[in-house]
């Protein structure tokens, strides 16, 4: 299956990534050969097969309570923060 | 000073037990050796006031009769485990000044029991690599030659601890991840079973593959990490609520080899196979039916299908899992025209190729008319890889096979072709689609142009069974005696 260009860069807008175009090209061959690799799937014979939900191979698996434990982490959290101000997280303005 | 350093864990611990050496002293030496062999690319973050702090902290519990099990240990940590107040980047630019405010559940036990936080090693990006060639902060280079890879994707931990740098490290495996760097490196690495660790605070990759393992020079001192590690956490629902039994006292029950029925998978030993690779896996199942175990050919039919699998369903979750990367919360933020421009411009300037050839496949798989077609069909196919192992389960207690199909290659070998780079999992990618626990042991070593390179023998086991494999690693080693590296100074 060939891949067009406009679908690699459509893919590339949802995933929040751009490819300069001198390097598309390249990007697209490579992508091209991974997709075909995977493709060797298409071969297997699946039918009636269900699909694997967990490979823990429990029964089950246990939920914790649900109890209110967090401690106010705020400001040892934005530390790392990109940008923040009087306890916010900034970001980029979306709405005029 | 280096030769406390070519110590075991186990080795070490007894010596610091009988008062014959201090942490501070044996954190000292690691440090010093971390700092001289830098080049090799091994860590990323050297903690050296931490760990000294921790070490002197552990010889005044041990003068007062306190500690655990690893008291005074010095270890080295994947930079994939969050490390409260210690920066954590998953080798990515993305994460380049992230400093995490928690501990990961781990890391909190290796501390728990004593151990030191020597420093956070290097790792393909994301652990996203086979070769350790993608991470953000540079390759590492295998101590056996250094101008080989060490595997990947926990590359730097394999080759800290075949270095000398420090007693053992943690790594995580989600296609081969430990068990393919340390056949590389000559070292022990242990994947278990999906579910036996704690994935809560590993950054993540794949989350259905993920799980934590050890790196150790002996398969005692494996035992002894993987134990301290295992084990249920409510804030992980994916962690098994099952005893943690202890391995290292079954070590030291001599396994009984006559009977053991040891599974030798006809799909791993196929073209593509380095006839040297081939033959000491062979030269190692001779050994164990000489001493008495039952060597059956067991059939994995799918195996050929598994690569294909894994680069479905890794990527698929990967795309998800890396989606948080949007430069607002936490990580780089590279300013844009507007809110999306701003986040499209953080990634790409964030990540790497292979991250942003593992984000573009994912989304293509699970996108809108080709979900069923790939993705569902790929977790077909891992219903049918598990039934596989499953079935020759029925038949053997342990699967034989070799780790990797090559030794190590040269950096740069393999860069341009992507698919090459994957097919370098064919032999550990079953597995992790199953759940199953592996380990890779030294098998032998093999020359290669001029070079002594190391190769493993996998020992897979049934679900649970990281008991058996560790038995089984222990008896080659009691057998073998493993070779390791002379310490290079």
């Amino acid at each position: 299956m060939t891949i067009e260009l406009k679908q690699i860069q459509k893919l590339a807008s949802l995933s929040r990534l751009e490819f300069p175009a001198e390097k598309l090209p390249a990007f697209a061959a490579e992508f091209q050969s991974i997709v075909g690799f995977v493709d060797k799937i298409q071969q297997l014979k699946t039918e009636g097969v269900p699909p694997l939900t967990s490979v823990a191979n429990l029964e089950s698996t246990p939920e914790r309570p649900d109890v209110v434990t967090a401690p106010n982490n705020r400001e040892a959290l934005q530390k790392s923060a990109v940008a923040a101000e009087m306890g916010f997280y900034s970001v980029p303005r979306i709405v005029e | 000073m280096s030769n406390l350093l070519t110590l075991t864990a186990t080795q070490a611990l007894a010596a610091m037990a009988k008062g014959e050496v201090s942490s501070v002293e044996l954190t000292q030496a690691a440090l010093a050796r971390m700092e001289a062999r830098k080049h090799l690319g091994a860590s990323l973050l050297i903690t050296s006031q931490h760990a000294l702090q921790q070490a002197e902290a552990a010889d005044k519990a041990r003068k007062a009769g306190a500690g655990g099990p690893l008291l005074g240990l010095p270890i080295g940590i994947k930079d994939l485990y969050c490390t409260n107040g210690i920066r954590t980047t998953a080798a990515s630019r993305i994460l380049e000044n992230f400093t995490p405010a928690y501990e990961s559940t781990v890391t909190q036990k290796l501390w728990d029991a004593g151990a030191i936080n020597l420093a956070k090693l290097n790792m393909d990006e994301f652990a996203m690599g086979g070769s350790n060639e993608n991470s953000a902060f540079g390759p590492v280079k295998n101590p056996w030659d250094e101008l080989r890879i060490s595997g990947g994707s926990s590359g730097g931990s394999a080759a800290a601890v075949a270095d000398y740098q420090c007693f053992a490290a943690t790594g995580s495996d989600t296609g081969g991840s430990i068990r393919q760097p340390a056949a590389m490196c000559g070292v022990v690495g242990i994947k278990p079973t999906y579910g036996r660790c704690s994935r809560w605070g590993m950054v993540a990759f794949a989350s259905s593959l993920d799980q934590a393992g050890i790196f150790a020079r002996s398969v005692e001192d494996t035992a002894l990490l993987l134990q301290t590690i295992a084990g249920h956490d409510e804030k992980d629902s994916t962690s098994a609520p099952l005893e943690v039994p202890n391995w290292v006292e079954e070590l030291q029950k001599p396994l009984t080899l006559k009977g053991l029925k040891i599974g030798l998978p006809k799909e791993y030993f196929v073209e593509g196979l380095d006839a040297r690779v081939k033959q000491a896996v062979m030269n190692a199942v001779k050994k164990f039916e000489a001493q008495g175990a039952e060597i059956i050919e067991v059939s994995l039919p799918t195996t050929e299908y598994a690569v294909a699998a894994y680069y479905i369903v890794a990527p698929a979750e990967a795309a998800s899992n890396l989606a948080r990367y949007d430069g607002m919360r936490y990580g780089l933020r590279v300013e844009g025209n507007g809110l999306v421009d701003t986040y499209t411009k953080t990634r790409t300037a964030g990540f790497g190729a292979e991250v942003k050839r593992r984000i573009m496949v994912g989304n293509y798989v699970l996108s809108s008319g080709y979900y069923d077609a790939y993705y569902t069909k790929a977790m077909q196919a891992r219903t049918l890889i598990a039934n596989d192992f499953a079935a020759a389960f029925k038949k053997v207690d342990v699967i034989m096979a070799p780790t990797a199909p090559t030794p190590a290659f040269k950096i740069g070998e393999k860069s341009a072709d992507p698919v090459a780079m994957y097919l370098g999992d064919a032999f550990t990618i079953p597995a992790s689609l199953a759940g199953l626990p592996g380990i890779s042991v030294p098998a032998a070593t093999v020359e290669e142009g001029g070079s002594t390179l190391p190769v493993g023998l996998q020992i897979i086991g049934n679900h649970w069974q990281e008991g058996k494999i560790l038995q089984v690693a222990h008896a080659w080693q009691t057998m073998s005696g493993f070779t390791p590296l002379a310490i290079k100074e």
